[in-house]
């Protein structure tokens, strides 16, 4: 409903709601991530929303972050990774609060260099043009996305969405759709290193991934009754609230 | 969006995809539930299993079906090339 995936509230529900250790957790919400690409990408794809070319060509940076952030992962503390999620949850409320602009059309010329494509904009019908540039900057962020999608279990949506959008010049639409898109392959990079590490338990993602199956139908329904912005301010409410206890859990208070 | 190649068979991988692994899903919750013990050929544990199996290969096949909607062009080999990388995971998983 908020466009940041449900990673981003299922490993805090499990690790402090139900007591399940961060990296369970963490392999839970990778099986969340990947069924939400699954169920969203295809619809996405379908209404030709979702730019497949652009997703492949990031999905060669995000994949090989999804193997590294899986492998790093290993290695961590779940001190160290309460923290870090902390980190990014009061990160990824600040960006909301703050709202950044968002380029919609972006402006240039659409001949040189790039990756030229269209998309017909659901709102109006109308047919918008655009060129995604700058691909260096471009599949670094992807790997970083992919690392952190691979450490954390939240998807790189939170880094991929703003960096395709104000640094590539891709239509805020195209680029959360892409991203989506990214995040089913992304996401099994690192499950494939937890399943075979023996952390990720099947009786517990297998519910999560129910739940967001579920979950993506009635909040698709309920987002339209609701405004985003009033969405978002409760989005971060509840991230400040688990950023205090994954906090205090990353210093030893619980 | 896609040009004049099609996304059938790729937008088909992925719901059929999320439909078998949500009957897995369903299945080892409902054996899980049962109190009984009853002959099932699986159990919940092999179930969820399957599930998350099918989960975890099904962005794989849809870089397939994607490469096959490509073919003859560059982006089937970025395609392939994303499966090579996806692939890798799979190796170090089964060799560390």
């Amino acid at each position: 409903m908020v466009g940041i995936g449900g990673g981003l509230v299922i490993v805090p529900m499990l690790t402090l709601l139900l007591g399940v250790p961060i990296q369970t957790a963490i392999a839970a919400s990778l099986i969340g991530v990947i069924a939400t690409s699954m169920t969203a990408s295809a619809h996405y794809l379908e209404l030709g929303l979702a730019d497949r070319r652009l997703g492949l060509v990031l999905l060669l940076a995000t994949v090989a972050g999804g193997i590294t952030g899986g492998l790093t992962a290993g290695f961590l503390d779940e001190r160290v990774l309460a923290g870090l999620f902390a980190v990014l949850l009061v990160g990824v409320a600040m960006q909301m609060l703050r709202q950044p602009k968002v380029v919609r059309t972006p402006a240039g010329p659409l001949t040189s260099g790039g990756l030229a494509s269209s998309y017909f904009e659901p709102t109006d019908g109308k047919e918008v043009h655009y060129v995604a540039r700058r691909f260096r900057l471009g599949a670094v962020a992807s790997f970083v996305a992919g690392n952190v999608s691979g450490i954390l279990g939240v998807g790189g949506g939170v880094i991929n969405v703003p960096v395709m959008n104000v640094a590539m010049g891709v239509p805020i639409r195209v680029a959360t759709t892409t991203s989506t898109y990214m995040l089913g392959a992304t996401a099994a990079a690192s499950a494939v290193l937890y399943f075979a590490a023996g952390v990720l338990e099947p009786l517990l993602a297998g519910p999560v991934a129910l739940g967001v199956f579920l979950g993506a139908r009635v909040g698709a329904r309920f987002a339209t009754r609701v405004s985003q912005r009033n969405l978002q301010l409760i989005f971060v409410v509840v991230a400040a609230v688990f950023a205090v206890q994954m906090l205090a859990r990353a210093v030893g208070l619980t | 969006m896609s040009g004049a190649y099609s996304t059938r068979m790729t937008t088909t991988v992925l719901s059929l995809g999320a439909l078998a692994s949500a009957i897995s899903f369903v299945l080892a919750i409902a054996l899980e539930l049962i109190a009984a013990p009853i002959a099932a050929p699986i159990g919940p544990q092999q179930a969820a299993t399957v599930g998350i199996i099918i989960v975890i290969a099904t962005p794989a096949v849809s870089l397939v079906a994607t490469a096959l909607e490509y073919r003859g062009h560059k982006e089937a080999i970025v395609a392939m090339a994303v499966l090579g990388v996806l692939s890798l995971s799979l190796i170090i998983a089964l060799t560390r």
